[in-house]
């Protein structure tokens, strides 16, 4: 009995030891990260590839064919509509734009999305990386739209939080009205634009691109378009929701721009 | 198996396999604490800190977080489990029941409180607290399954 006791405290000092090497040393904790998530991830990804197709699956047992061409076609008319309006407006920029894509020439990664989850009210996928990603990196779906933002990452994987979370803030400008607001993610493939005037002539359809106000995000990223833009009266500024033209959580690769 | 439950419910939890990705965290806490039910305190331990790590490792939030979530809940589960001494089928469901109840409580505070998350409304509870019902209700069952299955003398708890 004695001796099982023993054994017993001898584990739990152990524990102790190794969960507070992994907290307070940084080399442990790095060690400890990769290896953790060489073993994890690939178990894993077999289970994510399961999940796609079974999103896939219920999409087309619920929607008509037609829909679904339907909505290919909305994310076509959009990313089409957002580079005419963004040609536009970088036309009148031009010199500008090429000053600061000079000064911010960034390496970029196509990378496998391996997992996908929600904690609180946030939505995260993950993506297997070749090396560290550092944090803050931008991510994009291969059409070029942007889905979110690189939060942790170890030495071949990271966690990217969507921009449809609630914790992610993005600053954004709708065209042709040029109006720039803050938009913050609302779970529900849609997004919340606040602080656009309520004089801006903002119409369902526009196209909502990125401002360039946040850090790494370049400016005239395609974000969404405007789903419902309502002007209530006595109001300073205008309710705006945005739809995302596609379903982050379904992606199998994504670019992302360090 | 129920190790194996528990690390397949952070498997299916990660992954975003349906319907799992929508039922959120609250099935992997709750395969914990019914790991717990059967597992020793060393063990359980070990798990809860190699738990906190994974969620650790691809969550941004502080390291260590959930890995003292996740002792907590150990601690727990063993304190109940030495006051209720044997298994018995009301006491087991409150242990897991009620433990992930008080472990949604302590999540939500300390997401609010340490990571400052204001976002957390009441409707977000609301919703939370409706798919804590049906885990709840599915645990039901399987507890219940479990005790039509065991000695006939009943079982003590394994501390």
């Amino acid at each position: 009995m004695q001796h099982r006791s023993n054994g017993r405290w001898i584990f739990l000092g152990l524990l102790g030891v190794v969960v507070m090497s992994i907290l307070v040393f940084a080399p442990v904790r790095r060690f400890s990260t990769s290896a953790v998530s060489k073993i994890f991830s690939p178990i894993v990804r077999p289970f994510h590839l399961a999940g796609t197709w079974v999103r896939g699956g219920m999409i087309r047992l619920s929607a008509w064919e037609g829909a679904i061409a339907n909505q290919d076609a909305i994310e076509h008319l959009a990313v089409d509509k957002a580079v005419f309006e963004s040609l536009k407006k970088e036309n009148a920029d031009f010199r500008a734009l090429l000053a600061i894509r000079a000064s911010t020439k960034r390496n970029g990664e196509y990378a496998e999305v391996t997992g996908g989850f929600h904690e609180d009210r946030d939505e995260y996928i993950t993506i297997a990386t070749s090396g560290e990603i550092p944090e803050g990196s931008v991510v994009l779906s291969p059409s070029g739209i942007l889905i979110g933002i690189v939060r942790t990452s170890t030495a071949d994987q990271a966690t990217v939080r969507l921009i449809s979370s609630p914790s992610e803030t993005v600053t954004v400008s709708i065209l042709p009205a040029n109006a720039e607001g803050v938009l913050v993610g609302d779970n529900n493939g849609e997004y919340q634009i606040s602080l656009i005037p309520g004089s801006a002539q903002v119409h369902t359809g526009d196209p909502v691109l990125s401002a360039g106000r946040n850090e790494n995000i370049l400016p005239g990223t395609l974000i969404g378009y405007v789903a419902e833009a309502l002007y209530v009266s006595g109001d300073t500024f205008l309710s705006v929701r945005a739809k995302v033209p596609l379903d982050a959580m379904n992606l199998d690769h994504v670019f992302v721009i360090e | 198996m129920y190790f194996a439950l528990f690390f397949l419910s952070l498997v299916t939890y990660f992954s975003g396999l349906p319907p799992f990705s929508s039922l959120g965290i609250i099935v992997p806490i709750m395969s914990f604490l019914f790991w717990g039910l059967r597992s020793t305190l060393v063990r359980h331990l070990w798990g809860a800190a190699a738990a906190g790590f994974i969620f650790d490792l691809y969550l941004p939030v502080p390291i260590g977080f959930h890995i003292l979530f996740f002792l907590s809940l150990a601690i727990l589960m063993y304190l109940g489990k030495r006051f209720f001494r044997s298994h018995y089928f009301w006491g087991d469901y409150i242990l897991v029941s009620g433990g992930s109840f008080v472990a949604g409580i302590l999540f939500y505070i300390f997401s609010y409180v340490i990571l400052g998350r204001r976002h957390l409304t009441f409707q977000y509870l609301a919703s939370e607290g409706f798919l804590f019902l049906i885990i709840s209700i599915l645990m039901y069952f399987i507890i219940r399954w479990r005790f039509l299955h065991q000695s006939a003398e009943g079982e003590s708890h394994v501390i």
